[in-house]
This record gives structure tokens, sequence and C-alpha cells, in this order.
């Protein structure tokens, strides 16, 4: 899309792209240069917006702006990471059921239906209960270590922003997976591949140095894709109290408090966090868009 | 036809008996179980023996496919089981909350595809024209923006600022005439819509513009035909074919609801029944409800799909073959 009648012709999908490495650069170094840690208290709660704290505080004091900094970094490296885990599950798979075809196919291709066939939020609303501790106490007997106290793992903030890109991630694979096994098996048979197997190329090799290569452009524009998504999939689990626990913020979470708290009292709460979201995922959408019209001239 | 109707239905089935099993081995993985849950909630404190008592006589003693094959020996029977946190049977919440559903997302859904189809076609007509990159931005928006937020916003102009709107769905109980019950589901109905019209004007869009292209097109305009009637009687039926597509693959959405728009606005639909459900772990209302959402999912593709062979023939062929 080209911003016609601006005389300038920018495209849309630099300007897109110019906001996200602000917003991520913003998020990566911002928290730095604040000063203030996310669960400090550093005035009145529900303080409007002044000189000190540019954007408030929170209904606890809290600096809004620090904390919103602090929720990006978590937004945005789940949302990049699961999609970056999808396409690798997808890739796997894809390749797995287009090479290896016969009964391999069937199954991995019944499984990925199966995902697509499923209600996502439900399972995700259940995955994301399930109690980490238990789990983590069997592995640490199955490994036999006693004072590595695995258990306590369960509350680090980064392990939970893990399973958050577990659990994302779990539902954003089969796009890919069926991409990569469509183009698989159109490649399978073209001349270059039909060359490799003659000359004694083993199937690994094949798999990997001629047909991937091939699939890369597809997997990255639906990766780009994905990443949208996957963003508000997290606001949403934040907003449902089942995303990264209290006091680390998310934009999710920090909506849901938002709205039990400022409706009156300070309703421009409720709006930094959503405009955060906002921004960030159009600016993914367009800038997938994008790289999607690129990949095909048929659209350009 | 008959043979492909068949081959999918069983496969449908199948599926259906594999995630009944994951759903449960899930809800079973969940920490605690309905017992515990009980006891929390329960108004005099519960002893050891009562609890083995009650554990016993709800089976969750049993091991895990023993339950399982209870329940669905139920399901058979057409017994949903008995909701242990509304103490109801299952069914008499089921009912009434998917019908509570279906009235939002229902209404949703007309005034979205009333919303989508005339802006994707002026948006295709005039591809670069300020319309259509006015209706473009505001559908990035559209998809771009949490629901939930959405929700908010709604609720913070419409029903806190300028006090239009209830600002939930809450109808009291002594509410009046149909416009005054009504007016507490307008804000519920347009968010969801415009999500809805901002998702589907981009297919209408883009399938227009893909069959704008085509030669019988340019035949008509040589024959005289008037642009309007191009687009609209030549153009447009086919370009809608893959929206239907669309379209059935958001039944489940239909049936199971917008649960944040539900959360947000107190309304008591699926969505949030079963969200609930799946909160204070009451397996048998949970159950019911997420594959009460799962045969919603996989009639609206079998759906989706049987209406796109109907409507192309060249689609039908290869269901056929």
């Amino acid at each position: 899309m080209r911003i016609a009648d601006c005389g300038l012709r920018i495209d849309a999908g630099w300007v897109a792209g110019g906001v996200l490495a602000l917003l991520a650069a913003a998020v990566v170094v911002g928290p730095y240069v604040g000063g203030h840690k996310y669960s400090e208290r550093v005035g009145p709660a529900l303080e409007a917006p002044d000189r000190s704290h540019w954007l408030g505080t929170d209904e606890l004091g809290r600096d809004e702006l620090v904390r919103l900094l602090y929720a990006g970094r978590v937004s945005l490296a789940v949302g990049l990471a699961a999609a970056v885990a999808a396409a690798v599950v997808g890739t796997g798979v894809g390749l797995a059921a287009g090479t290896r075809g016969g009964w391999v196919d069937v199954v991995l291709m019944r499984v990925t239906d199966a995902f697509l066939a499923v209600p996502a939020l439900p399972v995700l609303l259940v995955l994301a209960a399930v109690d980490l501790e238990k789990p983590l106490a069997a592995i640490q007997n199955a490994l036999g270590v006693q004072d590595a106290d695995l258990p306590r793992l369960a509350h680090e903030p980064w392990l939970h922003a893990l399973r958050l890109v577990g659990i994302v991630a779990l539902f954003g694979w089969m796009g890919t997976a069926r991409l990569v096994r469509a183009q698989v098996l159109s490649l399978r048979q073209r001349e270059f591949v039909l060359a490799a197997r003659a000359l004694g190329v083993g199937g690994l090799r094949i798999c990997f140095r001629h047909l991937l290569p091939h699939c890369l452009g597809p997997i990255l524009v639906a990766t780009a894709g994905a990443v949208g998504g996957n963003i508000l999939y997290e606001a949403v689990l934040g907003f449902l109290g089942l995303g990264i626990p209290p006091p680390t913020p998310s934009w999710g979470g920090m909506l849901q408090d938002a709205r039990v708290y400022s409706y009156y009292r300070a309703p421009w709460l409720i709006y930094f966090p959503g405009l955060c979201i906002t921004l960030t995922v159009f600016c993914v959408n367009v800038l997938a868009d994008r790289l999607q019209e690129r990949g095909d001239p048929t659209r350009q | 036809m008959l043979g492909y109707l068949a081959r999918r239905l069983l496969q449908m089935v199948l599926l259906i008996v594999v995630l009944s099993v994951a759903t449960r081995a899930l809800l079973n993985a969940m920490p605690g179980d309905p017992i515990d849950a009980l006891r929390k909630s329960s108004p005099r404190p519960l002893t050891r023996e009562d609890m083995d008592r009650l554990k016993h006589y709800y089976g969750y003693d049993a091991p895990f496919f023993v339950q399982y094959a209870r329940w669905l020996r139920n399901l058979a029977a057409g017994d949903l089981g008995y909701s242990q946190t509304y103490r109801l049977p299952v069914s008499e919440l089921l009912w009434p909350a998917l019908g509570r559903t279906l009235l939002l997302t229902g209404t949703a859904f007309l005034l979205g595809v009333l919303l989508a189809v005339p802006l994707g076609v002026r948006s295709a007509a005039a591809p670069g024209s300020p319309d259509d990159l006015l209706i473009r931005f505001l559908c990035y928006l559209g998809i771009s923006v949490p629901t939930f937020w959405l929700c908010l916003v709604a609720i913070h102009w419409f029903a806190v600022r300028w006090r239009w709107l209830p600002p939930d769905a809450h109808v009291p109980p002594g509410e009046g005439a149909w416009y005054r019950q009504a007016s507490y589901l307008v804000l519920p109905v347009l968010t969801v819509a415009v999500q809805l019209a901002a998702e589907w004007t981009r297919y209408v869009r883009s399938g227009l513009r893909d069959v704008l292209g085509m030669g019988y097109l340019r035949a008509a305009r040589a024959r005289g035909v008037s642009e309007g009637r191009i687009l609209w009687k030549h153009a447009l039926p086919n370009a809608l074919v893959p929206f239907l597509t669309v379209l059935g693959l958001s039944l489940p959405y239909l049936v199971g609801g917008e649960l944040v728009v539900e959360m947000v606005f107190g309304w008591p639909g699926l969505g949030q029944l079963e969200y609930e459900a799946i909160r204070k772990q009451d397996y048998n209302l949970a159950m019911a409800t997420l594959l009460l959402i799962a045969v919603a999912t996989l009639l609206g593709s079998l759906l989706a799909d049987v209406a796109h062979a109907a409507l192309d023939p060249r689609v039908r062929h290869e269901t056929a073959g």
C-alpha cells in the first residue's frame, strides 16, 4: 500500500517497520533510563500524568510508563518467540510429512487438522491454569538432584513467559506445516531434486539443503503474519489473569486492573496499555502484509 | 458426494472422541479436583471423611479411564451430568446460555456481514481511492485492536461519560419495555460486529479483486452492462464464494461466544459459563461446553466445505473423487 497522494511515495511498510524498531528500542532501553523498577511505589495512587511521572501512576502508586515499557518487553518477546517456535515446529512437521509421504504424512496431517479443529481459547485457559510446581518436582525427583529446588522456579517470571510462548505457539504451527508440505510436494518431483537423488544425495541432505531453502520465503511471510495475533493472544491471557503473574506487568493485565479501578478516577489508565497493544499489532500487521505483497508478484 | 460426507462425518466423530479424552485429561491435570473446589466454597468446614465420601460418591477416586468411560456412558444416555458449582443439571445451564450467546453473536454476525459486504465492494471497486485507503486503514485498525480494550473504551465513552447506554449487559429483572432491554445489548453487539466487519471486509475486498480482472466481466462490459450491475450482479456472487468458507469457519465463534466481551459486559453466555466451569473445575459442565464448541467448529468447517462444493462446480469435482 503506497500512500499515494502525499507526493513523497512513502511505503507504509517502512513506516510500520520504523515505528516497531522505535518501540523495540524503547522497551529494551527504556527501563534502564527510567530509574524506577516496575514494582516500586513512586507516589500516591492514580495520579494524573505530570512532569515527574509522564503517564501518571497506577492503582498502587507505581509509575505507569515504567510498567508499560516492562510489559512491552514481555509482549514483544512472547509474540516473536511464539511465532518463531511455531515456525520451527510447523516447518519440521511439514518437511517430514512432505518428504516421507505414506502413513507419516497421513498421521501428521490428521494431527494438524485436529489442532485446527480444537477451539483454542478454552484449551489455552486449561493449559495456563496447570500448576507448574508438580511437574517440576517430578523432574527433580527423576533427575535425583536434591539441592536444585526446581519447584521454586515455578514462580520465576521468565518461566511463565516461556510457558506463554509454548501455549501461544501450540496453536500457531498448523498453517506453516500445511504450507511447507504443499511446497515440498510440488518441489519433490522437480529436476534439481531428482538430480540430487540420482547423484546419491541422502534424504536428510535433500531435505535441508535442497528443499528447505525454497520454503523459507513463504515461511517468513507466515511467521511475520502470526506475530500480531500472538501479541493479541498474550494480551487476552493477561487480561484474563492467566499471563505473567503480578507484580510483573503485562499490557493485558494492566488493562484488567485499570478496568476495576479507573473508569471514574483515572480513565487514562484504560487508554495507555490498549494504545500500546493496538499500535504494536497494527504495525506488525502492516509490515507482514507488505512482506506478503512483496513475495507475491501477482498482488503488486 | 455421499461417500465424501460419510467419510467427513466419521472423521468428525473420531476427532471428537480424541478431543474429549484430551480435554478430560487436561482438566484432571489441573491442580486440585472438584471436591477441593467444593470445600473452598462450603460454608461449613468439611472433614477428611466427608471429602473422601464425596469423592467416592462422584467417582473422582476412580482411575482416569474409568471416570471417562462413565462420562461417555451417561452421555450416550443423553445425560450430561450435574454441575457442582451451580447445583443444577448441566443441560439446564447449557441451553439457556447457548441461547443468550447466539442472541449476542448472531446479531453481531448479521450486522458484521451487512457492514462488510458494502464496505468491501466499495473498497474493491476503486482501489487506491481515498475511500479505499480509509476503509483499508480502518480494517487494519479493527483487526489490531484487542477486543476487550475496544469494550473498555466503548464503555468509557458511551456509558460512563455520555451515559447513553448501560455499562453492562446485565438486564435487571424488572426492566420493562423490549427496547429498554435491548439497549443493554447494544454495546456488546456493536463491539463484536465492528471487529467481525473489519476482518470480513478484507476477505470481501480481496475476493472481489481476484474476480474483477476476469474475462467474463470484460465481456459483460463490452456488451454494455452498467458498472453497478457488473459489480453487484456479475462479480459479487462469485467473489462471495470463498467468503462463505470464512463465515463457516466462524461458526465456532458464533456458538462459543466471545469470552472477553461476555466477561467485560457481564453477559451470562456460553463463553463465560465455560470459563467459570474450567476455573472452578466443574468437570461435567466444562466437558459439555467444550464439546459443544468443538462440535460447532467441526460442523462449521464441514458446512463451509459442502456449501463451497455446492456453489462452485470446480470444487465439487474434487470432493466427488
